[in-house]
């Protein structure tokens, strides 16, 4: 308080000055975020699971196809954390090994599809016209598909395989971006600020990067991330269908198909591998909705 | 000849618990409302009057405020320390409130009639069909045309006016003792305005409610008001009824809105305002709250905080130039 | 009021319209020769072209067009290559099936997500709120073909309450509608959830408040009435999605509905039978979105009256 005594001398009407700590937006949102602990430590999860990613291969007791014929279909054991497939192979180093698969190619389909809707959300928000109706046709017809029918649709053209799933899934997210990134571009370039820089002569592109994608930056974020989950669950029901991934390859969803046929013996098979699946696309779901949270600008409390 | 105090709040002090601070919202309040009077309660935006009321309905749930002490007696009464059963039991039947804004009070999605009906069962045990028919009532006498046929209507078909008078009936159909109405015309036309503040007082009488009336408006406190009591900063800087504040308005603060508001006829440079902004709550000044902003402020102000003092018959104000004339030093 | 949804109805027919013709190409672009493949792997190039000509498939593209066109609107779906039969016969004997799979996932999907969410949104930000979203959240996180698994270990082959394929007699429904149930439960239960706190935001919620009613009464009949339109709209797209998108719960449990006649009809390049199943699929999830916005209107008095 001892900047108010200075500045008041009795019977001086004034204002009182306080002065309050102006928080930029991004340590707003960064306290924000921390304040969230199950987001923080889906994000610690997640750091995690990319570190086991590239250490993996140099970390696992066992090797992707080493097989055993000794040892096969046993439980868990001190050897075998999870225990051993029908060749005998550990469970435990191919579910670790297929880590950097299902998050590559999540993370890849996404970005993909992330680049492209957003692309193509900006230039029809911002210029409307043909462009707009084209644009939000082929949106309109991508999302008359379930998702899962337009990816197996996709995988049936461009054969089976994670290259093509993960073409399949950026097709499928992308009409998602568009649309969410195209409602904020007209949003954004109705608003003031926007209108009398136009007023003012500064060009589309310099809007379009410096007013209007910043503004559209946390809607993005966000809905990658949950996106990222999205089409974890997808890849992973494809390859379980026999439409991605390809055996031998540790993919968590063809692990689980692999299982199948010894559910009755050797049930770890399935649950593992079903485990894996579920903490990393749940993880993905918690970072997602505390960014969400920490992003929307009317929640304080 | 004293009449009685149907409503007594008793220093009263609502406090929001957020994540960095205690606000102060309400921080000492003692207010009486007279049976069968309207009692003001004036001040800015952020002087606690709402929340003051919020409090004597104990609707504060949803917020993170509380009422940290003080005492509410209804007609003798404790109506804060009881039971949730209790005090829901009272709202809408012995005590009710009408809000602000009339656009959005009314639930969309429900006839005009149900809204209605669903207060007297709430608070009644008579059948349907007499529900039905004391809604239309209570509707007729709120002077709105076609009673019959607005039973029927959504919110969304009718006017300002017309919500605001549904409102009126929602509140008084179970014939409360206490009305308390937080700005009740500051979002209508002038003219409804009159209209609304008319049927209020018809209504009052025809009821035999007492109101608290919230507002911001001096104007309409010298109409319809028979005591005013002048909130800043949650608490009370000046009480009395309304002939004593207008005719001997004695705490600076009062004098100040009260010279703000530009009269007709009158040709003036610039309009006088009240130097300053309201202090930040979380950030309050220590002694006399209005003192930064106050021209007739002096050392003592910004040091103590002054207490009531008796300017007349029922007139106090919570100044340190009063104490003087009170005869204290 | 009729006037709105007869415009609505109509609105879907260029829709279909565009969706079909690109189903059509679409398919074609499905490498491998579905000839060769009813021919079988004996059989010479002669007898590859015979085959062609007998499935229709040496016309030009746009004759193939025209035919399909003409034949959908008067309801034929095409014959399927690899029955032999025609397609709407398979898809009319599996569709009573997927429908009634529907429903159920969607009837207990919808009851447990409402319950799940309007508990979570009242009591924002204490301990129901967290593990009601917690569970949902979980929820929207399993791969709906692992719950499957689970489900037939646990209920089939642990316990043999219930059977694990098929679709014999209701008790096998049971299962696969549980699995399916799970996710839209999750999805309508986070969406409530918000709805609810944003509605228990609005001004004509103090109001019923300051009427004196139960919290359970402005919650349900203010409330929840209030978000009943959005709600509405995410059920609807739910419903939408389960009509066809239940593939993988249909492979995982042997069921014989249309997600897994796709399959079958995928993996044999059986043109037509592909081309008619998305085409249904489509055509159903645009006229449920139609009924949705209908019913939305129906709902909302502002629409209704106007």
């Amino acid at each position: 308080m001892g900047t108010q005594e200075n500045m008041l001398q009795p019977g001086t009407p004034g204002i009182a000055i306080i002065q309050e700590e102006i928080k930029s937006p991004t340590k707003v949102m960064l306290r924000k975020f921390l304040k969230q602990k199950n987001s923080v430590i889906a994000l610690a999860f997640i750091c995690f699971l990319v570190i086991i990613s590239f250490i993996g291969p140099a970390v696992v007791p066992f090797g992707v196809n080493q097989y055993d014929y000794s040892a096969i279909l046993q439980g868990p054991s001190s050897t075998h954390w999870f225990g051993t497939d029908e060749f005998g192979r550990d469970l435990f180093s191919r579910i670790v090994l297929g880590t950097p698969i299902s998050l590559a190619v999540g993370i890849s389909a996404v970005t993909i599809g992330a680049v492209t809707g957003t692309v193509l959300g900006l230039l029809s928000g911002y210029y409307r016209g043909w462009l707009d109706s084209v644009v939000m046709r082929i949106c309109d017809t991508l999302f008359a598909f379930p998702g899962i029918i337009l990816a197996i649709a996709i995988v049936a053209i461009l054969g089976s395989g994670l290259y093509n799933v993960v073409i399949a899934v950026a097709v499928f997210s992308t009409p998602t971006f568009a649309r969410i990134v195209r409602s904020r571009t007209m949003a954004i370039k109705e608003s003031v600020f926007v209108q009398a820089a136009i007023n003012l002569g500064a060009s589309d592109s310099r809007i379009l990067f410096k007013h209007i994608l910043p503004g559209a930056i946390p809607d993005i974020i966000v809905q990658y991330t949950m996106s990222i989950g999205t089409s974890i669950l997808t890849a992973s029901s494809l390859s379980f269908l026999g439409m991605g991934a390809q055996p031998p390859t540790p993919e968590w969803g063809l692990l689980l198909s692999n299982g199948r046929q010894y559910m009755t013996t050797s049930a770890i098979m399935t649950i593992f591998p079903g485990l894996a699946i579920f903490f990393t696309v749940l993880s993905f779901n918690t970072l997602g909705d505390g960014l969400r949270d920490a992003l929307d600008p009317k929640l304080t409390e | 000849m004293e009449k009685k105090k149907i409503l007594e709040i008793k220093n009263l002090h609502t406090y929001f618990y957020t994540d960095d601070a205690v606000i102060k919202s309400v921080d000492g309040v003692d207010i009486e409302l007279e049976e069968g009077s309207t009692l003001g309660l004036v001040g800015e935006s952020g002087s606690g009057k709402s929340v003051t009321a919020l409090s004597v309905m104990s609707l504060l749930m949803g917020t993170t405020g509380k009422v940290a002490e003080g005492e509410i007696l209804l007609n003798g009464d404790d109506i804060l320390n009881i039971s949730e059963e209790e005090k829901r039991a009272l709202r809408g039947g012995r005590i009710s409130m009408i809000f602000q804004e009339p656009m959005t009070s009314l639930n969309p999605v429900m006839t005009i009639g149900d809204q209605l009906l669903e207060c007297i069962k709430q608070h009644e045990d008579i059948s349907k069909g007499e529900a039905y028919a004391k809604a239309q009532k209570m509707l007729e006498l709120t002077g709105v045309p076609r009673v019959e046929k607005m039973m029927k209507e959504y919110p969304f078909q009718l006017s300002g006016g017309q919500r605001q008078r549904v409102m009126i009936a929602m509140a008084l159909i179970c014939e409360p003792v206490v009305l308390i109405a937080d700005e009740p015309t500051t979002a209508l036309d002038v003219t409804i305005q009159a209209q609304i503040l008319d049927l209020m007082n018809t209504l009052k009488g025809k009821i035999g409610t007492s109101i608290l009336f919230i507002t911001h408006d001096l104007g309409v406190v010298a109409e319809v008001c028979d005591y005013v009591a002048v909130m800043y900063c949650g608490r009370i800087v000046e009480k009395g009824d309304v002939y004593s504040i207008f005719g001997n308005t004695s705490h600076p603060y009062t004098k100040g809105l009260l010279a703000s508001i530009p009269k007709l006829g009158q040709q003036v440079d610039r309009l006088t305002v009240i130097p300053g902004n309201v202090p930040n709550p979380r950030y309050m000044p220590e002694g006399c709250k209005f003192a930064p902003r106050c021209t007739e402020a002096f050392e003592r102000c910004f040091k103590e905080e002054p207490g009531f003092y008796t300017i007349g018959e029922g007139h106090v104000s919570r100044c340190w130039l009063h104490a003087e004339k009170a005869g204290e030093v | 009021m009729l006037k709105y949804a007869f415009r609505r109805l109509l609105g879907m027919i260029p829709t279909l319209f565009i969706v079909t013709t690109c189903v059509f190409f679409f398919v074609r672009l499905i490498p491998g020769d579905p000839a060769r493949l009813v021919a079988g792997e004996q059989a010479t190039e002669a007898d590859v072209l015979a085959v062609r000509t007998q499935l229709g498939l040496d016309k030009p593209i746009s004759t193939q067009y025209l035919n399909y066109v003409t034949g959908v609107v008067q309801g034929d779906l095409g014959k399927s290559l690899r029955t032999k039969r025609p397609v709407s016969e398979e898809v009319g004997y599996r569709y009573g099936n997927t429908l009634k799979l529907t429903f159920l996932s969607l009837a207990w999907g919808t009851i447990a997500g409402v319950l799940l969410g309007v508990w979570s949104g009242r009591n924002r930000s204490k301990w129901q709120d967290y593990t009601g979203m917690a569970v949902a959240v979980s929820g929207i996180s399993l791969p709906s073909f692992w719950v499957g698994f689970l489900l037939i270990m646990f209920f089939g082959v642990e316990l043999r309450w219930l059977p694990t394929t098929g679709a014999s007699d209701f008790s096998s429904y049971i299962l696969p509608a549980i699995t399916l149930g799970t996710s839209i439960a999750a999805i309508i239960a986070r969406f409530t959830r918000s709805s609810i706190v944003e509605t228990l935001k609005e001004d004509y919620i103090r109001t019923a408040r300051a009427k004196g009613l139960k919290e359970s009464v402005v919650v349900w009949k203010h409330a929840f009435r209030n978000s009943l339109l959005s709600v509405v709209t995410v059920v609807g797209l739910q419903f939408g999605f389960l009509l066809g998108g239940a593939v993988v719960v249909e492979a995982v449990f042997a069921f014989p509905g249309l997600g897994s006649l796709l399959i079958q009809s995928v993996n044999f390049r059986d043109y037509p039978a592909i081309q008619s199943l998305i085409l249904i699929f489509s055509a159903q999830f645009i006229i449920i979105n139609t009924l949705v916005d209908i019913l939305y209107a129906i709902l909302n008095p502002e629409i209704k009256l106007s």
